[in-house]
């Protein structure tokens, strides 16, 4: 596949990950792990991909045929200043710093607004000196940042995104299901990093179950952390998992084009554990949402 | 059409101007008591004032009420302006910290309690309910919503049906069950007047605290708020979140009627905002995205920096499939610059618009 046609494919559409020019084809960010380790050295022949029960024929495109687009939105709000901020400015600096030369990457930062701080480049200069400004203060609009990430078109690269946050959302307009819905609908592939709360429970907060929840509708990962030292050891984890990834590419045979598809993905190897994306949607038949029918 | 200033900043930029109005002032004496010093406020010398509190420990406010409550004969007129300066300090102290906001509120709730059924002065019968109010927007506005119930019921033990009072308690039942957390400190505790009889500003952490009312406090919430609009229909605020209530409680048809009024008739540009936001809000809910589409376009019509607005129109279009449309939206969403341009960061802090004219009118009534 060409770099151009990753560029027509994010003209298109942002939501689904199906791009169309002369050709059309489906791109399925996989990660394959045994015992928590990613497995290398996967060939076409090692996958099984069925669209909507079909089986499909998927080839694995090369790392550096498929450049990321990577968008980091990170958590501003007033509970991160301080030491949390200059530990979070290191993370994001070492997670550019660790991206291929033809990656891109956009900064996002929220407190009671959302705010650009910078466009997807591949400046890496750029980017630190944005990462440099940031400041921490206000409220946290997490929700709406995060469904800004995901519907925004960022970029011509495999996209990802790295949420950052220690804390509950505050501001948003935007409500639970918007989010979820836009995570099912996006090809981003999201990782979540996130302070635990401090209080009383032990068990996993609404907030920290949403994130979770939207990691995995993606197919991505959340960490946990306990305290702000282990922000970049998880951004380090994040561009490992990322670099570790096998795209997967296929051009839909056998199954109509618009609407909901369903991913069914098998590795033939032992004792594998594979996460990916298991659904994707096609604009042009689009289904209600729940609860949004007329009355 | 924008604001001149977001309605946060308007507020306190206000009392920053009130200050900086204040005549050139006598020396001030040394450790002045805040005897001395709610009659300088009263005076108009509001620099020093302010100044002088501002300093002060929670200790050392803690005594200062007390004596002041001690003083006899005991001047009402005097006790009022206390309280007025503290919470002058605590919206001064919004702006750039909230270290020491908590303790002038605590003690401007104190101050009021103790002097609200004196008599003041004939023909000064206004000036105790526009405390009440006063002191329960600016804890409405720090996020002390427990405390701020408690002194607007208090106020309404005294004067029974006041709408502005009213709709105050409204607020607190309105935003009581449905306020998110606020990045609070772990061991934050609601300071209940109940629970307080001997005064401290002592480790209050009230910042963000709330009562956790239960959702059954929302049909309370309509409820005051008709009872406010039955007794004065034309009060904005009362309709505004009247409909918001009612959106809240899926009376989708009801809200948008009390809304479209709102945005209809009323003069504020941060009303007639966030009835269109709502209004969109609850057409989303009936399913009806074309509608919601027009009512977040009346809304970034009139705050062109609504992020909210902008945010739910992106999100609308997108659910229609205009979706390039929806990109321009979000577009639109990152190009704001302006922090707190949004009246919608700042609803569940109460009615920010009305503290301003309230502290001129009480400052007018209290001025020696």
């Amino acid at each position: 596949m060409s770099p151009a046609s990753f560029l027509i494919a994010a003209v298109l559409a942002q939501a689904p990950p199906v791009f169309r020019a002369d050709v059309e084809a489906v791109y399925v960010d996989v990660y394959v792990t045994r015992r928590g380790a990613p497995v290398g050295g996967l060939a076409d022949r090692d996958f099984v991909v069925k669209d909507n029960g079909v089986v499909q024929a998927a080839r694995v495109v090369e790392r550096e045929e498929a450049p990321l687009t990577a968008v980091l939105v990170l958590d501003c709000s007033q509970s991160v200043a301080g030491a949390k901020l200059e530990f979070l400015k290191a993370a994001a600096g070492s997670f550019v710093g660790g991206l291929h030369p033809r990656d891109q990457a956009a900064l996002v930062v929220f407190q009671s607004r959302v705010q650009l701080l910078h466009a997807a480049t591949a400046d890496r200069e750029a980017l630190l000196e944005a990462i440099a400004r940031m400041t921490a203060d206000g409220s946290t609009s997490m929700i709406d940042a995060l469904f800004v990430g995901l519907k925004r078109r960022w970029g011509d690269g495999r996209p990802v995104l790295v949420l950052f946050s220690d804390g509950r959302d505050t501001s948003s307009w935007l409500e639970n299901e918007d989010l979820l819905r836009a995570a099912r609908e996006s090809s981003t592939t999201v990782y979540v990093v996130r302070t635990r709360e401090e209080g009383p429970g032990s068990g996993e907060s609404g907030q920290a179950y949403l994130l979770r929840r939207v990691a995995e509708i993606t197919g991505g990962s959340s960490w946990s952390l306990g305290s702000g030292p282990e922000i970049e050891a998880a951004f380090r984890q994040v561009l490992e998992t990322v670099n570790a990834r096998y795209v997967l590419s296929y051009e839909p045979t056998g199954v109509p084009h618009a609407g909901r598809h369903r991913i069914e993905l098998k590795v033939k190897r032992g004792g594998v554990e594979v996460r990916a994306r298991r659904e994707y949607f096609v604009p042009g038949s689009s289904p209600p949402a729940s609860g949004q029918r007329k009355h | 059409m924008s604001f001149a200033a977001p309605a946060l900043t308007r507020v306190f930029s206000l009392c920053a101007a009130l200050g900086a109005l204040s005549p050139a002032a006598p020396a001030i004496a040394q450790d002045a008591t805040l005897a001395q010093l709610a009659d300088r406020y009263r005076q108009g010398y509001r620099d020093d004032a302010l100044g002088e509190i501002g300093l002060w420990t929670a200790e050392r406010t803690r005594r200062e009420v007390e004596g002041l409550l001690q003083l006899r004969p005991f001047d009402p007129a005097l006790v009022f302006a206390a309280a007025l300066l503290h919470v002058h300090r605590a919206l001064l102290g919004s702006v750039n910290t909230l270290e020491y906001r908590d303790q002038h509120l605590a003690a401007a709730t104190r101050l009021l309690l103790a002097a609200a059924d004196a008599p003041v002065s004939a023909g000064s019968a206004g000036l105790a309910r526009r405390m009440f109010l006063v002191v329960g927007l600016a804890l409405e506005e720090a996020l002390d919503v427990g405390t701020a119930h408690d002194v607007v019921r208090a106020g309404l033990e005294r004067f029974e049906d006041d709408p502005e009072l009213l709709t105050v308690l409204g607020m607190t039942l309105e935003t009581g069950p449905s306020l998110r957390t606020y990045d609070l400190p772990p061991d934050a505790r609601r300071r209940s007047l109940d629970a307080r009889p001997e005064f401290s500003v002592e480790g209050s952490g009230s910042r963000g605290e709330w009562r956790r009312f239960p959702e059954s406090s929302l049909g309370e919430a309509e409820a005051a708020f008709r009872r406010a609009l039955a007794a004065d229909p034309g009060l904005s605020e009362a309709r505004l979140r009247l409909g918001r209530v009612r959106l809240l409680r899926g009376r989708l048809g009801e809200a948008i009627v009390d809304l479209q009024q709102v945005a209809r008739e009323d003069g504020s540009l941060r009303r007639r905002y966030l009835a269109h936001l709502f209004e969109a809000r609850a057409h989303e809910k009936r399913g009806d995205p074309e509608a919601a589409v027009r009512a977040y376009r009346a809304a970034v019509a009139v705050e062109p920096e609504g992020q909210a607005a902008w945010m739910g129109l992106g999100r609308a279009l997108d659910l229609l499939g205009r979706r390039d449309e929806a990109q321009e939206a979000l577009v639109a969403v990152l190009g704001i610059h302006r922090e707190r341009g949004d009246p919608w960061l700042s609803y569940t802090r109460g009615d920010l618009e009305r503290i301003e004219p309230l502290m001129a009118e009480l400052q007018a009534a209290l001025a020696r």
